[in-house]
């Protein structure tokens, strides 16, 4: 996915958390997407 | 062996007067009726948590003495282990978010809260014109602002907060944890001033006592009646500045807001990049999840002199669900 596509993806998955806040396979779908948001966002800086 | 006990049975109070050393304005909030206070036999001091599903959410940083704060915050890590429990932290100030940092945490700015110094504090001059009217208005209107004791008003400041939160929507609720709150025992630390027209309550204003260095009042909670008179809030607070100024209190704080006052050279090495740009973006527009642009634009009618960035600490990575749960302790869903 590009970056923008992993910030929609993230905007998504906090509202998906919100919808069931219980589910274990929703909270580590949504933190894997924060974490390949953010390796996005490191290489387009070059780090 | 560690402890976790409700607050009425550990003073929490003693430990957040304390240990002041992160300079946490909203450290009063730890007093909050439904807030637990952990503390443990090993290390001196306290940490105030809510329980929400699966997270211990954390309010400000563990309130210790420098030598025993590693050591007390090990032990709510290991207590929250015992019960299956992850930790998140919330309101951190640098001071705790730089020791959260070396134990493991990924932190990350989450907005700042907002002070007045109020010794060179005036409202002469242009750039406070618009809330002189304001507040002029208000009392033309018939407004008058009187400091009360909230016990005294239990009634009225209820049919308050029932109309405020009728405004709000069918589905709306009061947020909690991270608010002030009227009475229980931080009752009598608290200050209330409160507005009236023609004898009737129309909006209070509820302060909340700041510890440490930049000590003095925090605005907490406030509410008022809707569509009553522009400027109410303005006035019943312009009414405390004054008073608190005759008093020599040198800083009015006005708490924190999500989401705002992000600078990208007070983040902590390690932080996420996924998370700050969220801040961002939520900023932008999240109002429906936290009204964060309205709330800014009320402190900064007051021109605050000092902004205070904020800290959001997660167990290992950075996490949405942990970041949910903080909205979870506060009752938003």
């Amino acid at each position: 996915m590009s970056t923008e596509e992993l910030m929609q993806a993230t905007v998504g998955a906090l509202f998906g958390i919100f919808g069931a806040p219980d589910d274990p396979a929703v909270a580590e779908a949504a933190d894997d997407t924060l974490a390949a948001l953010h390796d996005s966002l490191a290489a387009a800086a070059g780090n | 062996m560690t402890t976790t006990v409700s607050r009425t049975e550990i003073p929490a109070l003693d430990a957040i007067r304390a240990h002041t050393q992160a300079e946490n304005a909203s450290a009063f909030l730890a007093l909050n009726a439904r807030t637990e206070t952990f503390t443990s036999p090993v290390a001196e001091g306290a940490i105030a948590y809510r329980r929400a599903g699966g997270y211990l959410v954390q309010i400000g940083g563990a309130f210790a003495p420098t030598a025993d704060y590693e050591a007390l915050l090990t032990a709510f890590l290991a207590h929250a282990r015992a019960e299956g429990l992850k930790v998140v932290a919330v309101q951190l100030q640098r001071h705790d978010a730089e020791i959260y940092a070396r134990n493991g945490f990924t932190v990350n700015q989450i907005g700042a809260s907002w002070a007045v110094s109020l010794p060179e504090f005036s409202l002469r001059g242009t750039k406070f014109m618009q809330l002189r009217n304001k507040i002029s208005r208000a009392h033309r209107n018939g407004l008058v602002v009187t400091e009360v004791t909230a016990d005294g008003y239990t009634g009225p400041i209820a049919d308050i907060d029932r109309q405020w939160l009728g405004s709000k929507g069918e589905d709306a609720h009061q947020l909690e944890f991270l608010v002030g709150e009227v009475g229980g025992d931080g009752q009598p630390h608290r200050r209330m001033f409160l507005g009236t027209i023609e004898g009737s309550p129309v909006g209070y204003i509820s302060y909340s006592p700041v510890y440490g260095t930049r000590h003095g009042w925090m605005h907490d909670l406030s509410r008022r009646i809707p569509h009553e008179s522009p400027g109410i809030m303005e006035a019943i607070n312009a009414h405390a500045i004054e008073t608190f100024r005759g008093e020599g209190v040198p800083w009015l704080h006005f708490g924190f807001t999500p989401f705002t006052g992000l600078d990208s050279t007070q983040e902590i090495a390690g932080h996420s990049l996924g998370f700050q740009w969220l801040m961002h973006a939520l900023f932008a527009q999240g109002a429906d999840l936290y009204p964060a642009q309205t709330q800014l634009a009320y402190k900064q009618k007051w021109a605050p002199t000092l902004v205070i960035p904020e800290y959001i600490g997660f167990q290992d990575r950075a996490s949405l669900a942990g970041f949910a749960h903080v909205f979870r302790a506060c009752g938003a869903f």
